[in-house]
């Protein structure tokens, strides 16, 4: 009894920290772009939102898969640092503290399944990214933000990615498609090893960035071709809405890849472009179209499918096509406005499962 | 719903065909996911294979077979469903129609 408690209890502790977060690493954000937000989270807001938010929630998602109590080490450090982040802006130790500890106990949490369960190629590939999250943030201890982002985006990368291969076994693929796969993913290892060598001081920094992020281009184009999403576009309820989702988010991983690539060459610079089409239109996109199937996993309800959940992508999709407008021409005003557009793809998504999940609610009763 | 005394194999297996995979949308019968079913008169035990050693919806998958599996057995009868992460799934698991769709 004393053990449910606390299972539970840590669930939920963890999924309040992870929204926390969000909201406080949001509106970090929005403060950036010259919105009256809260600005406690304004000098860490990607950190939070990488670590503090969606590391927390990967993690919590994988504590519950495996139902290890202790498990849930990693989702509650990744969500105590993004607090410890932003409430302690003179000090980001103790954060980056929370933040091995959470990479150190998701590496454990994959081990075990390894173990315990059954070995395979995206099992190895989402260790690979938790050990990415925990290179991120030692990067970042050595005071190299570049190499910490690299870090922090290959470890998102790497999880969805891995995730989608693991369905992709259902499907007959070539032996090419198999082995692009394993090439692709060994670019953004080899990426944030190089990357972190340059936060201590090795002159390696020159490799990381063209083929970071071509391998994120060409993981793209993977999944838009072999992945089964693309497939169920036209699918009816939350099939479809995920399916949408994910299929929108890989056209915005592509482009942000693009982006990154093109960079230097782009007025105002494209990285901050490129890490928003990726964390924003291809992170955010995978979390809109897994919340209706892990929500139920954390809860233990599940939400009514509605038409209205499918409008937030598409709000996301514009607003960040005006960010990028609004970046290029210098226009702080439309940057805002996209902002806006942003906060409001993912509060009117928030709003939808809320009561999608209270209607789940009654229609059980 | 006329539901006998002691439910069949094929009848536990005909409920079992309506749990989808939330993600695939297929059913777990029709994916290769049902490894054996033991009835006795007391007790209907199900086991299930996993496709993925970190899926976060086994849990749900398992909710699901339990409730249709109660549905075709007579009341008080208990239900377990479990899943074996010993198994291996493997795609020639999956019925021929499914195979053939998915290009094996």
């Amino acid at each position: 009894m004393t053990g449910l408690l606390l299972w539970r209890g840590g669930i939920g502790i963890s999924a309040a920290l992870a929204a926390l977060n969000l909201l406080v690493g949001a509106s970090g954000g929005l403060a950036r772009l010259g919105l009256a937000t809260p600005q406690a989270a304004i000098g860490v807001h990607g950190a939070v939102m990488a670590c503090g938010f969606f590391g927390a929630l990967i993690a919590l998602e994988r504590a519950v898969a495996l139902r290890r109590l202790a498990g849930l080490t990693a989702p509650l450090a990744a969500g105590v640092g993004g607090v410890l982040a932003w409430t302690l802006p003179g000090t980001a130790a103790p954060a980056q503290a929370a933040w091995l500890l959470a990479a150190g106990a998701l590496v454990g949490l994959y081990i075990q399944a390894w173990v315990t369960r059954a070995w395979s190629l995206p099992l190895l590939v989402e260790l690979c990214g938790a050990l990415c999250w925990g290179a991120g943030t030692v990067a970042w201890a050595a005071d190299s933000l570049a190499a910490a982002v690299t870090g922090w985006t290959a470890f998102l990368v790497l999880t969805i990615a891995a995730e989608r291969r693991e369905l992709t076994q259902m499907f007959r693929l070539s032996v090419f498609a198999q082995r692009l796969f394993v090439a692709i993913i060994s670019v953004p290892l080899a990426a944030v090893t190089l990357a972190t060598a340059a936060a201590f001081g090795a002159d390696t920094n020159a490799f990381v960035s063209g083929p970071w992020w071509a391998s994120c281009a060409v993981l793209a184009i993977w999944l838009l071709r072999w992945d089964m999403a693309p497939r169920q576009w036209a699918s009816p309820g939350w099939r479809g809405h995920t399916a949408q989702c994910l299929s929108i988010g890989y056209c915005w991983l592509l482009a942000g890849s693009l982006l990154g690539l093109a960079g230097p060459r782009l007025p105002g610079g494209g990285t901050a472009l490129a890490l928003h089409a990726v964390l924003l239109g291809f992170v955010v996109a995978m979390v809109f179209g897994h919340a209706p199937i892990i929500l139920p996993t954390l809860t233990g309800l599940r939400p009514v499918y509605s038409g209205w959940a499918r409008a937030p992508i598409w709000i996301l999709s514009a607003s960040l096509v005006l960010r990028g407008a609004a970046a290029l021409e210098g226009s702080g005003q439309w940057l805002a406005v996209a902002g806006v557009g942003h906060a409001l793809a993912i509060g009117w998504f928030a709003c939808v499962m809320f009561i999608g999940t209270l209607r789940g609610r009654h229609a059980e009763r | 719903m006329n539901v006998p005394d002691v439910p069949t194999e094929a009848g536990v297996r005909q409920a079992l065909s309506g749990v989808l995979d939330p993600e695939i949308g297929e059913s777990i019968i029709d994916l290769g996911l049902l490894q054996r079913i033991e009835i006795t008169p007391q007790r209907v035990h199900v086991v299930l294979i996993p496709t993925s050693a970190t899926c976060p919806m086994s849990g749900l998958l398992l909710e699901d077979s339990i409730k249709a599996v109660k549905r075709a057995c007579p009341d008080g009868m208990a239900v377990s469903v479990v899943l074996d992460w010993d198994a291996t799934w493997d795609p020639h698991n999956m019925s021929p129609e499914l195979q053939s769709r998915f290009g094996w």
